[in-house]
């Protein structure tokens, strides 16, 4: 009976393993390789390597996009980094007969520098759920007292554009907006209530979080099983790429 | 982090509880937000360049986020997470890394001074936010690592190099001591306002304590 059982639970187990890499058709891979991916990003930028390997990274960088759902994100994030392209090889080319293009080159090479950064961060950010982040900064092994704030800034984060447009709109039930005419004042009006509010979320969440136990020494189990499946050390191996380009090319 | 309740000993003051690691959560959401919509109107209305000013109008804004929170949480490591979380999630939406030591020493150097006077006096509070506040500088000293970038792309491509460095040397000196008078001027600022909404609505709102 014992070992039906045992079984059952095996299999399930495996298949929630191949099913956890493709969830409702659409790639997840493991935060903390998203996280090497800024490393390599700032180590590219660090670098200054040269536009193809940039290309490739910025390629690269942008799968996670691209595969997890955020198509349209990605897609404009290429198309900036195309024409960005485009303007740098036309102010170095043309720049002799008309000095002017010195100015969108310089401002374009300085985006292209750091767009492979903010591609990676992109998609970090943008295919990461907050629970999965949380779970691989602590897999980090990142001191608490950086965990519990970055916990508490993930979940209120959401509820500030909702407080602000609540704020807003009773500022204008009242009839005192305004922003230009005086703008010390719109701004007392908006950040105290604002301020308020916090303080009171801040005493609720404690209590809350101290009721679930936060705080205590021990591990702690999390709703988010991180593994590093086939899928993430592929990535993994992908993301080194650009690097072993870089140093392979003269 | 143990919440025993032990007597008011001086170990006890040093400790940061769980409670106050919520409230600096709670006021760095805050103050990412602020951070985050000066980053965006700075760039809509000057374009890259407006990244410049960045740090003075993050400033002049944050100054009653940071000034509560100090009145909340008045132990040594506040300001150092405040400034940490942003460093990190500054680092993590793609910011190159050296966001993340600027946004790290700054603000520990800031709570520092502000130690001196155990967050009491407002001299060293006012010190304490203008140190704290060159710790968003991060994100806008690439600007002047890409002139060089660019410098070296167009030496590639075998252009004049006299030419070029006098094209550009304004832009380096000027504008880098002008970002910095101007994050100054902004943290005073905005400190004077913190303390000012302090003293007139949390006071009496008995929000401190």
């Amino acid at each position: 009976m014992s070992d039906a059982a045992a079984n059952a639970a095996v299999l399930r187990a495996q298949e929630q393993h191949t099913a956890a890499t493709v969830a409702r058709g659409r790639l997840v891979i493991d935060p903390r390789v998203k996280l090497c991916a800024l490393v390599v990003a700032n180590l590219m930028m660090f670098l200054h390597v040269s536009p193809m390997v940039q290309t490739v990274g910025v390629l690269i960088f942008a799968l996670p996009m691209l595969l997890g759902g955020k198509a349209l994100t990605a897609a404009h994030m290429l198309g900036f980094y195309a024409i960005l392209r485009a303007v740098d090889w036309a102010s170095v080319t043309f720049a002799g007969s008309a000095p002017w293009l010195h100015f969108f080159g310089a401002s374009a090479t300085g985006l292209l520098l750091m767009l492979p950064c903010i591609v990676a961060g992109m998609s970090a950010f943008c295919t990461t759920r907050p629970g999965d982040l949380v779970a691989a900064l602590r897999r980090l092994r990142l001191p608490n007292a950086i965990i519990i704030p970055a916990i508490v800034l993930l979940r209120f984060f959401p509820t500030i554009a909702h407080d602000y447009r609540m704020i807003r709109s009773s500022m204008k039930l009242r009839g005192i907006c305004g922003f230009w005419r005086h703008p010390m004042r719109s701004l007392e009006y908006v950040l105290v209530p604002l301020l308020m509010n916090a303080a009171n979320v801040a005493r609720d969440l404690t209590v809350s979080a101290l009721t679930k136990g936060m705080g205590l020494q021990g591990n702690r189990s999390s709703a988010s099983e991180l593994r590093m499946r086939a899928a993430d050390w592929f990535a993994l191996a992908l993301i080194c790429a650009p690097m072993l380009l870089h140093i392979l090319l003269p | 982090m143990s919440t025993a309740q032990t007597p008011a000993t001086s170990l006890e003051n040093k400790r940061l509880t769980v409670s106050d690691l919520i409230t600096i959560g709670v006021f760095s959401a805050l103050y990412f937000t602020i951070v985050g919509v000066c980053a965006l109107a700075s760039m809509a209305i000057f374009g890259v360049v407006g990244n410049l000013l960045l740090p003075a109008l993050a400033a002049l804004l944050s100054g009653p986020v940071f000034m509560l929170m100090v009145a909340r949480v008045h132990r040594f490591g506040a300001i150092t997470i405040m400034g940490t979380i942003l460093a990190l999630f500054l680092f993590i939406s793609g910011h190159f890394a050296i966001s993340l030591i600027t946004g790290i020493v700054f603000p520990l150097i800031g709570d520092a001074v502000a130690r001196i006077s155990a967050y009491r006096n407002r001299l060293t509070l006012i010190c304490g936010y203008v140190i704290f506040s060159f710790g968003c500088t991060g994100p806008i000293l690439p600007l002047w690592m890409m002139k060089d970038a660019y410098i070296a792309n167009l030496g590639r491509k075998g252009k004049d190099s006299a030419y070029i460095n006098t094209l550009f040397s304004a832009v380096n000196t000027t504008s880098l001591v002008i970002v910095l008078i101007a994050t100054v001027v902004g943290a005073v600022l905005g400190a004077l306002f913190g303390l000012r909404l302090m003293r007139r609505h949390f006071a009496k709102a008995g929000v401190l304590a």
